[in-house]
């Protein structure tokens, strides 16, 4: 997922601004939302082209987007706006739903207030609402008793969104976003910038069977974070627990979860110990050590995993004019158990006999060069 | 296929190319969208001809299934020109004060500008379903989606996307809609043609000082006594229609009977004139 667009640069592709009551209401969804939603196309729907009156949103569902156009009038600022849907979504027919429940005085539509800046983003928060509702009752209605079973047990867990993914107009794979790990991921990393909510999720594709006799094969499984979460906790470094035969979700999930819960907690530690580890360096790296510049680079997995290094010369340089760079070395003594002092202590007592080497090392790769 | 496509199949949907140009020129001169409601005729063909030949079962049964086929013409649109007449935010029919008898209404248009292929947007697809709650129609209801081009193509050129949809099962199913032009090509579907479009109802009858002394006379004149209540009265109530139309035709023709006379009498006198002079 991409973060969302700079809304500043919202222009239509004919150059016609944005009425100013709907750009408005746009630029609030932009900041306000705690969706990453994006703005496609701008365009105009008035015949001189004046003012630009509609636009099409990439709202999040699933671990992709849904687009949406929403069909503005600047020439009818009060009209509330219209919707036009995916083309696979034409069952989703929002307000022919109310008109049978009767619900909708309760809907946003009903009171459209066009001067409410907040308006647009109501909206979409209900439409959103109901759309998980309506791929829920899609997913539901899947001829697989496997599937059904699922459905029937995971479904209630809070946040879970579910969709079903159609080729040739059939559906044949049934996609679940799991969120995972009721923390607030926030609060483990002090002082954190992140702006949108951070969650990591599930994505648990299931192929749907026609057959009935054949034995279900195993969901396809992967870890998705939001984007902000990486530079604190990569997912693609989890391993996946195995699905075994039978299994089913409700089973899979807990213990998924304390797994990832463990790891997670000790990201959030090891953020310590990367700034314990680091503080450590500067008294020591801090006397130059042959005037040769060492890079470090300290994994998310730190102390388990022992920082990279890499050196750099100052004296020599390749036939680009670039300095000579070793080889990343990270098979040094290492233990996760020492604490950051004698781990930068041992590195630098290890670098001091490598310096030597990697200064042969350079002195040799330049007369290869002449 | 899907049942509700095979239903959409056996409505043949068309509309004069007269229509269809009126009503795009509507859309495309119009400042923003637009909508409005449709007019035409529906009409339910005889069942199709026995096969001469022995066909396959297969196709007899769909023969027999799809039923007496049925066809709608749309001959005419009304439109205020305006986004949302017809709907209210949540896509329910609302009636305004100025927009025309819907009950003669076959279905409905809108027009707007838009990027994604013509699909029915959420007002869209809920008015057509509460139109067709409020018209009780015998047939389909009929929705023609209308995308003029956009104004970045500039004014000189116009372009216009249409599609068609029909309202079966409460979905709206794409249909084709032939048009339906003057001409050799198209002389079937003419002769084909009956008359049977019910006549739209006439506005209610305005407060009598409506009309200026001079306009009153005119009328008076034209038409000896019968006032426009008449025939109002006339036209909305079929029943009595044949007799008071004879009577007005009778009262016309005794007009013209006296002055046939009056002329016959002059110009005796003017002929008499002429031979007494000599």
């Amino acid at each position: 997922m991409t973060p969302p667009a700079d809304t500043a640069a919202l222009a239509s592709t004919s150059g016609a601004p944005l009425a100013p009551l709907v750009a408005a209401q746009l630029n609030f969804v932009l900041s306000q939302a705690n969706l990453p939603i994006r703005v496609g196309q701008i365009w105009s729907g008035c015949r001189d082209g004046r003012y630009a009156d509609r636009f099409t949103l990439a709202i999040p569902f699933c671990l992709d987007y849904v687009y949406w156009d929403f069909l503005y009038n600047a020439l009818s600022p009060k009209v509330a706006p219209d919707v036009v849907f995916g083309p696979d979504d034409e069952g989703f027919q929002p307000l022919v739903d109310f008109d049978e429940t009767g619900s909708g005085e309760k809907s946003c539509l009903a009171n459209w207030d066009c001067r409410d800046t907040s308006a647009l983003l109501s909206l979409i928060k209900e439409l959103r609402e109901f759309y998980i509702e309506y791929q829920k009752k899609r997913a539901a209605e899947v001829d697989d008793a496997r599937l059904k079973f699922e459905i029937s047990t995971v479904l209630s867990k809070e946040g879970i969104e579910v969709c079903t993914v159609s080729s040739n107009g059939r559906p044949d794979e049934v996609k679940f976003a799991v969120p995972l790990l009721d923390l607030d991921l926030a609060k483990l990393v002090p002082g954190c910038p992140w702006k949108l909510p951070q969650k990591i999720h599930l994505q648990a594709v299931f192929p749907i069977s026609r057959s009935y006799s054949s034995v279900p094969s195993a969901p396809r499984l992967k870890l998705v974070s939001t984007p902000d979460l990486k530079s604190f906790f990569s997912v693609d470094d989890v391993k996946l627990p195995p699905w075994l035969d039978g299994m089913c979700m409700a089973e899979y999930l807990p213990n998924l979860e304390e797994n990832l819960k463990i790891q997670v907690v000790e990201a959030s530690a090891s953020i310590g110990s990367r700034r314990r580890f680091i503080e450590a360096l500067a008294p020591t790296f801090g006397r130059p050590l042959e005037a040769d510049p060492v890079h470090f680079v300290i994994p998310l997995q730190f102390p388990k995993h022992q920082p990279v290094l890499t050196l750099e010369s100052s004296q020599h340089f390749n036939a680009q004019g670039l300095p000579i760079m070793s080889a990343p070395v990270n098979d040094y003594p290492w233990s996760p158990r020492w604490d950051p002092t004698e781990m930068v202590e041992r590195i630098y007592d290890f670098l001091v006999d490598e310096c030597q080497t990697f200064k042969k090392f350079c002195s040799d790769s330049i007369p290869q060069q002449k | 296929m899907a049942p509700a496509a095979a239903a959409a199949d056996a409505t043949k949907l068309s509309v004069s190319g007269a229509a269809l140009a009126a009503l795009l020129a509507c859309c495309g001169s119009a400042d923003g969208d637009s909508d409005g409601l449709l007019f035409g005729v529906a009409s339910r063909a005889a069942a199709a001809p026995p096969s001469f030949y022995d066909d396959d079962d297969d196709d007899d049964q769909a023969r027999a299934s799809s039923g007496p086929s049925l066809s709608i013409s749309v001959a005419g649109h009304a439109s205020v020109a305006q986004p949302s007449s017809l709907a209210d935010p949540l896509g329910r029919f609302t009636r305004s004060s100025y927009s025309p008898d819907p009950s003669a209404a076959v279905g409905f248009f809108s027009s707007s500008r838009r990027r994604s292929p013509l699909r029915p947007s959420m007002r869209e697809a809920a008015l057509a379903r509460s139109l067709s709650k409020t018209l009780v129609l015998a047939h389909p209801l009929v929705f023609l989606l209308v995308a003029p081009s956009s104004s970045a193509a500039g004014l000189s050129v116009h372009s216009f996307d249409y599609r068609a949809f029909l309202l079966v099962d409460f979905r709206l199913v794409p249909s084709s809609l032939s048009v339906v032009n003057a001409g050799p090509g198209f002389r079937e579907q003419y002769h084909a043609f009956a008359p049977e479009s019910p006549l739209p109802s006439l506005p209610e009858q305005p407060v009598k000082q409506g009309y200026s002394i001079g306009e009153q006379k005119a009328l008076d004149g034209m038409v000896e006594g019968f006032g426009l209540e008449r025939v109002g009265s006339m036209v909305t109530s079929a029943s009595a229609l044949t007799s008071e139309m004879e009577e007005m035709y009778s009262g016309m023709l005794r007009k013209l009977e006296g002055l046939a006379r009056q002329v016959e009498r002059s110009n005796e006198r003017v002929l008499d004139q002429s031979i007494t002079a000599r």
